[in-house]
């Protein structure tokens, strides 16, 4: 167990290593890493200030061990536009984005869940079929366009929420979060919704397919013959039961609720780290682009080693499939 | 499509799918020699190319469905998707021709019929704009057939490119295994990791646009899903009887590799590319949305969508509006005849 977990972690270390290699190399030896990482109209003097913290001067193996030691002190450069460091600068555009991933994955549960178990239970009928056609829908329907149409509908027709920025914004735990203020709430219900469409659709069939196998397992049967209703059958006790893969998916994906972020993100103007991403592309602000990059690999790394172990400490067939190898 | 059985040299000539299989190179030679026209410029008029694209494509369609109309046609939806689809395909095919103005020629262009709503008119009543104009007078109906052509073809191109690169990768490490394998599938998981518009908006931030660079980013994010899919289709190909067959008549390596196991390898990724090329018309879309994709002077669905945003909270809404619904129909009923196909050529592959 301990020889597996250490394995996987030398593995993510490696992983970390290699994407360091190509980012610097990327950075480096494609452009001119002075031009990536000097404002243009930076002064002579601040030039070559950051000459000598990069070590520009020397070789490309110091270089390269200066970038690394830059950057695990979170230093990969000021932010052209901002001023700002960038490792900062996309920290405290991070909170925005979290908030709304997670009131995205909540709005997912909350939809996907009752229509699942619902076309679970209608499995062979027309309303289970339409649920899922409509999941069709939720799949392959483009980010960007959802989130055009709520606006059109909900915000310029209806004009019943906000359509585009952020709101009142609450200071909790340091962080500014407009999650625990009404009005705040109400420009986070669109950009949520949106973002929660192709999860929702996920977590359908996840629902349907735990369902249709749950109603044949003999505890459904005994329900029924003590005569419990059809709806407490379906919503506590088939639900208690298809809850765990559920969630387990929910938590594989929230890194990739971060990447649709950057696309939800622009559409309504929401300031959070992919709205900053997609505005340094524009303005080529590189050290944020680089900075972004470095962060999301090292989450990703984060949420696919935690993903891992979970897995081992819950399915042991897995760890002894990776002792094997 | 065609499936080689471990035949004697006598029964070939009296395989029965013979005359079908000639006929699906024949289209399969028409389609390319007609593309490759087009995108040269030399050969045949670009019309006569044109229609010879379309009958290649449609003629090919029809032969991997052949015998199987029924099951692929079983209900309004099927018929509704097909024809849509065809609709979409003759539009991109024949935007040329068929648009009332060509969007990106200036000359053709007048200022004075920027944003007009649809069903206007231009000054000298020469024309009608059915789907309105966008700021710079240019008619949306035309943006968006020349547009769809963009989308599609860009997406096929990508699409196609990273089955091949797939299926070489996957069947190279199906074949070798060991420790090529064991290296060649950590790449494809690493990569898989990364949700694939991250990784296309990273590469197009380095890359900047342009066709050719979009296509190729969206390569990259792709060839990583076929080469682990393929790599299962053919592990478990090489173990089946007529691969032994092949060694047992000391056929060479290669020869087994690219004359048996390769063909047996593609029929399950048509149901499979099909619907990724559905996934990779959204991708791009959404990477021409954010500013990232193809170059203004050529533009997809996606970024006439970009384009016409802007207007869109002061209620000119028909600029990005009738683009999106062209890109809905184009995604959607790629994918609900993807859906059929799944289950008319593939059962065993359920949702």
């Amino acid at each position: 167990m301990l020889v597996y977990l250490l394995r996987r972690l030398a593995q993510s270390v490696f992983v970390l290593i290699a994407m360091m290699i190509v980012v610097f190399f990327g950075v480096y030896m494609i452009g001119n890493p002075v031009d990536i990482l000097i404002s243009p109209d930076a002064t002579p003097a601040e030039i070559e200030e950051t000459m000598a913290r990069f070590g520009f001067d020397q070789p490309v193996y110091i270089q390269f061990l200066k970038f690394v030691g830059n950057a695990l002190q979170g230093d990969l450069g000021r932010s052209f536009v901002h001023g700002e460091p960038a490792v900062q600068l996309i920290l405290s555009y991070m909170p925005a984005t979290l908030e709304l991933a997670a009131l995205g994955l909540l709005f997912s549960v909350a939809i996907g869940v009752p229509l699942g178990v619902y076309a679970g239970y209608k499995a062979d009928r027309w309303q289970g079929r339409a649920i899922m056609t409509g999941s069709i829908f939720g799949f392959s329907l483009p980010n960007f366009w959802v989130g055009m149409l709520f606006i059109l509908i909900f915000a310029v027709q209806l004009q019943w929420l906000p359509s585009t920025g952020r709101g009142d914004t609450v200071e909790v735990l340091g962080m500014r979060l407009s999650i625990f203020s009404s009005n705040g709430l109400q420009y986070m219900i669109l950009p949520a919704l949106t973002l929660a469409l192709y999860k929702a659709s996920l977590v359908t069939r996840l629902a349907r397919a735990g369902t249709q196998e749950a109603l044949t397992q003999d505890y459904v049967k005994f329900a029924r013959a003590k005569g419990v209703s059809e709806t407490r059958i379906l919503f506590v006790h088939v639900l208690k039961n298809i809850m765990i893969p559920i969630i387990t998916v929910l938590g594989l994906e929230l890194g990739s609720m971060i990447a649709f972020a950057v696309v939800t993100e622009t559409v309504f103007a929401w300031p959070g780290m992919g709205k900053l991403l997609i505005d340094s592309i524009t303005t080529l602000d590189r050290p944020v682009i680089v900075a972004y990059l470095m962060l999301t690999v090292i989450i990703f790394i984060v949420i696919n080693f935690t993903v891992d172990v979970i897995y081992t400490l819950l399915d042991p067939r897995v760890r002894v499939k990776g002792e094997a190898a | 499509m065609s499936t080689t059985t471990p035949s004697l040299p006598e029964a070939v000539t009296t395989d029965p799918n013979r005359p079908w299989r000639i006929a699906a190179r024949v289209a399969g030679l028409a389609v390319a020699a007609s593309l490759a026209m087009l995108l040269s410029g030399v050969g045949l008029p670009a019309l006569a190319s044109r229609i010879i694209l379309l009958v290649g494509l449609i003629a090919l369609a029809a032969l991997l469905l052949r015998g199987k109309y029924a099951k692929f046609f079983s209900g309004p939806a099927a018929y509704a998707a097909t024809a849509s689809l065809l609709l979409l395909v003759v539009l991109a095919i024949f935007a040329t021709e068929l648009a009332p103005q060509n969007p990106y020629d200036l000359r053709q262009l007048d200022i004075m019929d920027g944003r007009q709503p649809p069903g206007s008119t231009n000054f000298d009543r020469s024309m009608t704009f059915h789907l309105g104009t966008d700021e710079q007078g240019r008619d949306i109906l035309s943006g968006i057939l020349y547009g769809l052509r963009v989308s599609l073809s860009v997406s096929i191109a990508a699409t196609l490119a990273a089955m091949a690169i797939g299926v070489v990768v996957g069947i190279y490490a199906a074949w070798a295994g060991g420790r090529i394998e064991a290296i060649l599938m950590r790449i494809v998981d690493f990569q898989l990791s990364f949700p694939s518009i991250l990784v296309a908006l990273m590469l197009m931030a380095a890359f900047g646009r342009g066709l050719d660079k979009i296509v190729i980013a969206l390569i990259i994010v792709q060839w990583a899903y076929y080469a682990r899919t393929v790599r299962g289709t053919a592990l478990s190909e090489a173990r089946k009887e007529y691969i032994d067959a092949a060694r047992g008549l000391g056929l060479p390596s290669w020869r087994i590799i690219f004359g048996h196991l390769l063909p047996n390898c593609i029929p399950p990724l048509i149901v499979i590319s099909t619907v990724q090329v559905a996934n990779t018309i959204v991708l791009e879309s959404s990477l021409s949305f954010l500013g990232v994709g193809v170059p203004i002077t050529q533009p997809s669905l996606g970024l006439l969508i970009a384009n016409g945003y802007g207007y869109m909270l002061s209620g000119q809404y028909w600029m990005s509006m009738y683009p999106g619904v062209a890109l809905l129909a184009i995604v959607a009923s790629i994918n609900m005849v993807g859906d059929r196909l799944r289950d008319t050529l593939n059962p065993r592959l359920t949702r």
